[in-house]
């Protein structure tokens, strides 16, 4: 069972999109802010992780960099999952490593989860 | 009337027209400040002041030519005057620009805050519609999902939309160079109106020279831009009208237009049509609930693009807008 882990801080976004993902058969790991998605990243070593950047503690960018520069979790893709959608925001993002940059108000329920099917089938 | 009688009153209606646009009171209404604080009012003024003190300036000086001193306190006078005014127009444009620059945080605050919530809104109900899908019955509450996925994503649309203004605001509109052709964009599109023009009674006409050459811009924002045009014509026609959408070349351009047969826009509003947030008067009352930020964005995006937009518009006759994109090199 592929493992995906989510860090965002909006508990009823990540339920509603927790509960999408257990239904199509993933293992999925929740954490509410930076500290905990890195020790959870670590841990676990998911397949794929989901990343809001507005976080509590550490932000997004923050906890990509440093998944980003350890051996252990630089592979894994990290689909970026904010309503920040500046340019700069993407930019960074993208130059940081993450696979793909969701601005969260633009996709459904079903988009994000063919979304993460597809970065997860490209990765292996 | 003869010959003589039709030219003056022809220049009678050019004269009347421009007056039209120098009604300077509806003009500070609408910029929302008081008159001593308004550019308009305050540059008349100017000049109201500058010929009465030229005018007073001659009487005085024709009089006392042996006291040359009065003359001098005179200018001396109405130069301090304008200092005033001068002082009062610089503070009149700060206010303007400080309330744009308010009004521009508020949108941006407002569109980032509600994309969360509205996110949540569309997952949650994203999930819930799969669940309810599980039950075979035919259930109301599938209904009632429905109506509300429906109309959060109207609500997600309009913070689209807003954010859309902050960009073009803030000059940060990234546009995408992309090579297509406008009549098949349009093409495309008019399936999806045949339904909502026919709902309106209204026919709908596409027109296109052959072998249009590719623009090169943004596709889907000229798509929206394409469609706000069309959705306004429609809109604002009274039943059994037409709107006729006409494509051809034009030098190094592609002109695209739309014309209605519907409400047209007042003259003294028209100078308004492509600010954000604007109505015109005689629609304001309709059934229809437009936003008035699609003609602010589709300019903001056509002139991003190297276009032009504009229109010409009759009240109660009608209307047409058009935009240019370039042609590819």
């Amino acid at each position: 069972m592929k493992k995906i882990l989510f860090i965002e801080d909006e508990a009823a976004l990540q339920k509603a999109v927790t509960s999408a993902l257990v239904g199509e058969g993933y293992a999925v790991f929740s954490a509410l802010n930076g500290d905990d998605g890195m020790r959870i990243a670590k841990q676990e070593t998911p397949d794929l992780i989901l990343l809001d950047i507005m976080l509590p503690q550490k932000n997004g960018f923050e906890v990509l960099e440093e998944l980003k520069k350890d051996p252990a979790t630089a592979k894994i893709p990290v689909i970026i999952m904010s309503n920040l959608e500046g340019t700069g925001e993407v930019d960074r993002a993208l130059a940081l490593g993450a696979t793909t940059f969701l601005v969260k108000m633009n996709y459904k329920l079903e988009e994000v989860v063919a979304k993460i099917k597809e970065a997860i089938e490209n990765a292996y | 009337m003869t010959a003589q009688e039709r030219i003056v009153w022809y220049h009678g209606s050019v004269m009347m027209s421009w007056l039209a646009h120098l009604n300077v009171a509806s003009e500070c209404r609408t910029l929302k400040l008081k008159i001593w604080h308004c550019p308009p009012f305050l540059f008349f003024m100017m000049g109201f002041v500058t010929i009465t003190a030229m005018i007073g300036t001659y009487i005085v000086a024709s009089r006392y030519t042996d006291e040359p001193q009065i003359a001098a306190l005179i200018v001396s006078f109405v130069a301090a005057l304008f200092f005033v005014v001068g002082n009062l127009v610089v503070k009149g444009f700060n206010e303007i620009v400080e309330a744009n620059r308010t009004e521009s945080e508020f949108v941006s605050i407002i569109s980032h805050q509600l994309g969360t919530p509205l996110s949540i809104f569309r997952m949650t109900l994203g999930l819930a519609g799969k669940e309810s899908g599980h039950d075979a019955r035919p259930h109301p509450i599938s209904e009632y999902l429905k109506t509300l996925t429906d109309t959060t994503d109207n609500m997600i649309g309009l913070v689209q939309s807003l954010v859309e203004v902050g960009r073009i605001e803030a000059g940060r509109l990234a546009l995408k160079k992309e090579l297509f052709r406008l009549d098949a964009l349009t093409q495309k599109m008019t399936e999806d109106f045949r339904n909502y023009a026919a709902a309106h009674h209204i026919a709908l006409v596409i027109e296109a020279t052959p072998a249009l050459p590719e623009v090169s811009a943004d596709r889907e924002r000229v798509r929206m831009a394409v469609q706000n045009l069309i959705d306004n014509a429609i809109r604002y026609s009274p039943a059994g009208g037409t709107v006729r959408v006409v494509m051809h070349r034009d030098g190094r351009m592609v002109r695209w237009s739309v014309s209605d047969e519907g409400v047209g826009i007042p003259l003294a509003e028209q100078k308004y049509v492509f600010q954000k947030f604007f109505r015109a008067d005689n629609t304001k009352n309709s059934s229809t609930h437009g936003s008035g930020i699609g003609l602010y964005i589709a300019k903001g995006v056509v002139e991003a693009s190297g276009g032009a937009i504009g229109f010409r518009s009759v009240a109660g006759k009608g209307s047409e807008f058009w935009f240019t994109l370039p042609v590819v090199a």
